[in-house]
């Protein structure tokens, strides 16, 4: 099992040597002008980007709840043993995480709800539309990152938190309530990223209507 | 002395590729005398014939097939029943190989030699006022690929001659031969699949022209679509195929555009159903405009890009719809804005086609596209430059847009495979209770 961490780290050296070389490639051959961030971030379908966006938004969020809950879990199992009066009090970490989980859920139902296909006819005649469609696009895909990896972190949090809360739990029964405020403050940060989130696609216009 | 050797030695192949050799089956009817066949392994030609010419039979049947070879009676042994019944029930000899053994018919005189129609064999009669007649069937057995069904035939072919000739005569013999093996035979008659006959490569139509400044470069002639008005407003499309062009350039416009000019004279395209179009004068222009390194020294400031814009395409002939004829000079803008190439590389595209940036096509035919096949075009070229284009710069890139769609969202899930791979290696196994000072664990081994 020590190997496969090795072998990872030699995959993704592969891979950045093989990066490497091709944007060396291009540099060295007079064609460095091929490297073209902006053709890519235009050129590629704003579905791509929408769709992954949607799809990081709930899975990096649910990640990060599936990381506390595992956390929490753990300590509050091994704590119960010695302590079963910890038991029930305890859960309210688990929820914590699992809130975490519903933030992303929210989010990517509203992403996905602004998703909506335009025609190529229609942009033919009016320019505008593709642009504005691009722009939804990145306005959706960077939604759902910033959603996605700021549930990610609060889950872990949360987990990390819950779980000191229970093993204090069960060594002295008034410390749990103090450990409590520490998780709600932790808690607070996804809701962050959830209203950040929901204030980046207020813009989202997407579909033939975007004008 | 080496040039005789090689003289002989062509001689010897010669003859031997001239040899045609085939297995001979050979068997008696026991009513005719008893005089043996000849018991050596492999019997010549001239002793076969001596045997039949002497032999005491009225009637010698010769079966001659086209290919015959040994391998045909081992390779299919359910091939040849009642022959089988025939051969063995007689006096007989087999020989394996023997040369030319289709010629014994014109060398046996003491015999009549009558051809036997395959298809009316009942109607088969002993050759009159001769004592011996020679029946000589051909077989028909074509180079099929089902060798078997070949064999097949051929015997019951020879069991319904041998049945015809049993009840002409009781004393015969029989001979069943080939005409040679397969490997044998004329080269001309092949058994194998060949490649079907190429045909002709299509002359090189390709265009390339050194205009000074300017190389251009077609791979085939150009094309013009027109849309053609037809029924209920629906539009079809009219190829014409515009032959060589004649190319004029300008070089010295400006420091900073070249135009070439491309003529075609006379293109009268094949008949629609509805409009006969001649094409007196088609030009298009294409102008070349640099773009400069903006240095402000002017002895620096260098073409660093260039693109083609504007190009315009004018061309004037007749309309003829059979009922007026219109006298057409029209000239439509093409967009060729993405034809861009830096400076020493040149531009090239397969099968390229512009169209016209207008949609509302009103006129009954009206220009659509036009294709240049294979374009290459390098302009601005420095008078020292090589004869030959600089490096192609393609109007795709190598890595398309989806391929690197493709390349970040399998990233995205690449990286999360890695992710979950690294947390599953690092799950610790249990060693609290683990003592390396203890006893083995010890399993008795039940029976």
């Amino acid at each position: 099992m020590g190997y496969y961490n090795s072998y990872l780290y030699s995959a993704g050296g592969l891979y950045l040597f093989v990066l490497t070389v091709i944007a060396l490639y291009y540099l060295l051959t007079g064609q460095g002008e091929r490297i073209d961030f902006g053709w890519f971030l235009t050129n590629t379908s704003p579905y791509m980007w929408a769709a992954t966006g949607v799809g990081l938004a709930v899975a990096l969020s649910v990640v990060g709840a599936a990381l506390g809950i595992f956390t929490t879990g753990v300590s509050v199992m091994g704590a119960g043993v010695r302590a079963p009066r910890i038991k029930t009090k305890n859960l309210v970490s688990i929820i914590f995480c699992e809130a975490v989980a519903i933030y992303g859920l929210i989010v990517a139902i509203v992403l996905s709800g602004m998703i909506d296909t335009y025609d190529l006819d229609k942009v033919a005649k009016n320019p505008l539309i593709l642009d504005n469609n691009i722009y939804s696009a990145h306005l959706i895909f960077w939604s759902g990152v910033t959603v996605g990896f700021v549930n990610l972190a609060c889950g872990i949090c949360v987990g990390t938190v819950g779980s000191g809360a229970a093993l204090a739990d069960a060594a002295e029964a008034s410390l749990f309530v103090r450990i409590l405020i520490v998780e709600i403050f932790g808690s607070a940060i996804g809701l962050f990223g959830l209203i950040v989130g929901i204030l980046q696609v207020s813009q989202v216009k997407m579909g033939n209507a975007a004008a | 002395m080496r040039s005789l050797k090689v003289l002989l030695l062509l001689g010897v192949a010669v003859t031997t590729l001239a040899d045609k050799s085939a297995p001979v089956l050979v068997w008696e009817s026991t009513e005719s005398s008893a005089q043996a066949l000849p018991a050596i392994p492999a019997m010549s030609n001239s002793q076969l014939q001596k045997h039949l010419n002497s032999l005491d039979s009225e009637a010698l049947v010769m079966f001659i097939m086209n290919e015959l070879n040994v391998e045909d009676f081992s390779g299919y042994p359910s091939a040849f029943p009642q022959l089988r019944r025939e051969f063995e029930s007689s006096l007989n000899a087999f020989t394996p190989s023997m040369s030319n053994p289709s010629q014994l018919s014109e060398q046996l005189d003491a015999y009549r030699r009558v051809t036997v129609d395959t298809q009316d064999v009942e109607s088969l009669q002993l050759a009159d006022g001769a004592q011996k007649t020679l029946f000589l069937v051909y077989v028909g057995d074509r180079a099929a690929s089902e060798r078997q069904a070949a064999l097949q035939r051929t015997d019951e072919l020879i069991s319904t001659v041998l049945a015809r000739v049993k009840s002409l005569t009781g004393k015969y013999s029989a001979m069943l031969t080939g005409k040679h093996t397969t490997m044998g035979g004329e080269a001309q008659r092949r058994k194998v699949r060949s490649l079907k006959a190429a045909d002709e490569p299509a002359a090189d139509a390709s265009q390339f022209e050194n205009l000074g400044c300017v190389f251009i470069y077609m791979s085939a002639p150009a094309v013009i679509r027109f849309s053609v008005a037809g029924d209920k407003g629906a539009r079809s499309t009219w190829r014409v195929d515009l032959g060589n062009a004649t190319f004029a350039a300008d070089c010295n416009a400006s420091d900073s555009s070249q135009t070439v000019t491309l003529s075609w004279n006379n293109i009268s395209p094949e008949d629609h159903d509805q409009y006969k179009l001649t094409l007196d004068k088609i030009d298009l222009q294409l102008n070349f405009q640099a773009k400069m390194s903006g240095n402000d020294d002017p002895d620096k400031n260098k073409v660093s890009s260039w693109t083609l814009e504007p190009v315009t395409l004018t061309y004037s002939g007749t309309l003829d719809n059979h009922q007026q004829q219109e006298t057409i000079d029209r000239e439509e803008p093409l967009d060729f804005s993405n034809v861009y190439a830096p400076m020493e590389f040149s531009y090239h595209c397969t099968n390229r086609s512009w169209t016209l940036s207008r949609q509302n096509l009103t006129e009954e035919v009206a220009f659509s596209a036009l294709e240049l096949p294979g374009f290459q075009v390098q302009a601005f070229l420095s008078d020292d430059a090589p004869e030959t284009f600089g490096r192609a710069w393609d109007c795709t890139t190598f890595f398309t847009i989806p391929i690197w769609s493709g390349l970040f969202l399998s990233l995205i899930l690449l990286l999360v495979l890695v992710w979950s791979l690294m947390m599953l290696a690092s799950v610790p196994t249990m060693d609290r209770f683990d003592d390396p000072r203890g006893q083995p664990l010890h399993v008795p081994n039940a029976e």
